[in-house]
């Protein structure tokens, strides 16, 4: 009986067992003691990084904000921290605090971009602790540079070469390339999902600013947002008052980059008036630009268009697509195509009484 | 579980140049060679060792009676692991730019050679007073190892010594010194000039015998 019981594995164990759990309470008391001095090294830290990563931004002009995503259906909560211009309104970039699994263990980067969340202006690594000499380099500055002025609306992806300047992709650290890839993936998730949290304040603000581009001599006071769950619709006042043109805006994917338009119908929503380009950054651009393929759309009915091939002849309803840039001009007609449906279903329901109109 | 062995001054002794835990027992190569680049980097992982391998040999040495065999190795890793962490997280708090720069050799220090060495061979065997003092000997005898080849190395590589300018403006500075070949370059030529000094003083005694 004697014999068995010093064979038990607990009995065996319980010098172990004692001290796991007096180790365990150590360790809690350590972190419980040392946790707050840990994390205001890490706050500074942050805060020193924000003038390296927003061109302009200064550490006392920080608004520290917090927005939450949907992992999976569990709310999760992500820092950013908002660089304001020396007159503390205008907004001049954000910093961005996000983490993922890396080859060894968890990698904390603080990722920069400018105040429409178009460009990356800077990243670091905050927290590592990857293969020593390898996946360590993540942290480096040769490494964590090429990411400046990448596009955050597309994903950038690590690639074995060296790429060019004008792609969105960055050259991984020899032989680690897991870890190069798990930054990028940090970083495209991390402006992704900040992108989405602030996306329709940032396209609001945008078209605003690019109404009185549209139509010159409109005042502020003649636009109206129009607050209806399909997208961005803003209603044109002329100087008495009425209805002068409906505005949509929309955006899908050109060959490179996101397109972002401004669509903007007469006030019956017959015909489209103009066609304004908000955002682009497509490779042969100057070629869309010559062939006036944009202005091409102004003065057709707000009906269906169709785009056909550079050498054939466009009819009422159709738009010549421009050579080398049929991607782009793909991409363009479908954002003017769904802006009209768009925009003609909003003015019917508005007319029809069967949506309720408030303006902002 | 007898205090037979070694005296506590001829364990602290022999820490430092006759059992050098780098330069002897050949332990302890992946701090030595990485965290060499600099005195300040290598004098604090030093300084870590030195915490963390008297914390553990004056443990282990107290419930040295209590010890299973076949569980000794299982009870000096839990006990090197919990110091290694106390110490990782009392850098950050208090060292945090030091700490960023050792990155993950302060975890690394739960598979130091040296520590685990040092409970087996001393600590579970003999009294608290003389595991402290083999603890003491053992952790000079590993900055004196690092700070051996951190001086080199940043005299050489980058003209300095614990970040002070001490070599003339015109010192081309050795890159490669502070480079990983560098460490292999001058823990090799330690290595081997230590042997040759150790040759030469056993012929000496073997001549005088």
């Amino acid at each position: 009986m004697a014999e068995a019981k010093k064979q038990n594995y607990l009995v065996q164990a319980w010098l172990v067992l004692v001290l796991a759990a007096s180790f365990g309470a150590a360790m809690a008391g350590v972190h419980i003691a040392l946790n707050d001095g840990i994390q205001a090294n890490k706050r500074k830290e942050t805060y020193d990084q924000i003038p390296k990563l927003i061109p302009g931004a200064r550490e006392d002009l920080v608004e520290e904000g917090q927005f939450t995503v949907d992992l999976d259906g569990a709310p999760v909560t992500r820092t950013y921290y908002k660089a304001l211009a020396p007159d503390g309104q205008a907004v001049i970039g954000y910093m961005l605090r996000a983490e993922g699994m890396g080859y060894v263990d968890k990698i904390e980067v603080l990722v920069g971009v400018d105040a429409k969340v178009k460009n990356i202006t800077g990243v670091y690594v905050l927290s590592q602790i990857e293969t020593p000499g390898l996946g360590s380099k993540i942290a480096s500055d040769s490494f964590l540079d090429q990411f400046v002025n990448k596009s955050s609306t597309r994903a950038i992806f690590a690639q074995k070469t060296a790429q060019k300047p004008e792609s969105n992709d960055i050259q991984a650290i020899a032989s680690a390339t897991i870890s190069s890839q798990s930054v990028c993936s940090i970083v495209n998730r991390a402006v992704r999902e900040f992108g989405d949290c602030i996306d329709a304040s940032v396209r609001r603000q945008t078209a605003l600013e690019n109404i009185p581009r549209m139509f010159p001599g409109v005042t502020d006071d003649r636009v109206k947002p129009i607050s209806v769950d399909r997208g961005l619709v803003f209603r044109i006042l002329d100087e008495s008052g009425e209805t002068a043109a409906w505005v949509a805006e929309d955006q899908r994917m050109g060959r490179w980059d996101r397109i972002d338009l401004l669509v903007a119908l007469d006030a019956a929503a017959e015909n489209i008036i103009k066609v304004h380009v908000v955002d682009q950054r497509e490779r042969w651009w100057k070629k869309v630009v010559k062939a006036g393929y944009v202005e091409s759309f102004a003065g057709k009915k707000a009906e269906p268009i169709v785009m056909v091939k550079p050498k054939m002849t466009p009819g009422d309803q159709q738009v010549q697509a421009v050579t080398k840039a049929t991607i782009t001009s793909t991409a363009i007609c479908r954002i003017v195509n769904r802006a009209v449906r768009r925009l003609k279903r909003t003015v019917a329901d508005i007319n029809s009484g069967k949506l309720e109109v408030k303006e902002q | 579980m007898s205090n037979d062995g070694p005296t506590s001054g001829e364990r602290f002794l022999r820490g430092l140049i006759p059992e050098n835990p780098v330069y002897r027992q050949l332990l302890g190569m992946c701090p030595t060679l990485a965290v060499t680049g600099g005195m300040n980097t290598a004098m604090t992982m030093a300084g870590a060792v030195a915490f963390v391998l008297i914390c553990a040999n004056v443990l282990t040495s107290l419930i040295r009676n209590l010890l299973k065999p076949h569980l000794r190795i299982l009870v000096f890793t839990l006990t090197i692991a919990t110091f290694v962490t106390i110490a990782d997280r009392l850098l950050a708090c208090y060292m945090y730019q030091m700490s960023k720069e050792l990155g993950p050799y302060i975890p690394l220090i739960i598979v130091n050679c040296v520590i685990i060495c040092r409970c087996e061979v001393c600590a579970s065997k003999q009294s608290v007073a003389i595991a402290a003092s083999d603890a003491v000997g053992q952790s000079l005898g590993f900055a004196l190892a690092l700070a051996s080849v951190a001086s080199v190395r940043e005299i050489l590589g980058s003209g300095t010594f614990f970040g002070l300018r001490v070599m003339p403006e015109a010192w081309p500075e050795w890159g490669i010194m502070v480079m990983p070949p560098g460490a292999f370059l001058t823990l090799g030529l330690l290595l081997g000039l230590a042997n040759w000094i150790g040759a030469i003083r056993e012929k000496k005694s073997g001549t005088a015998a």
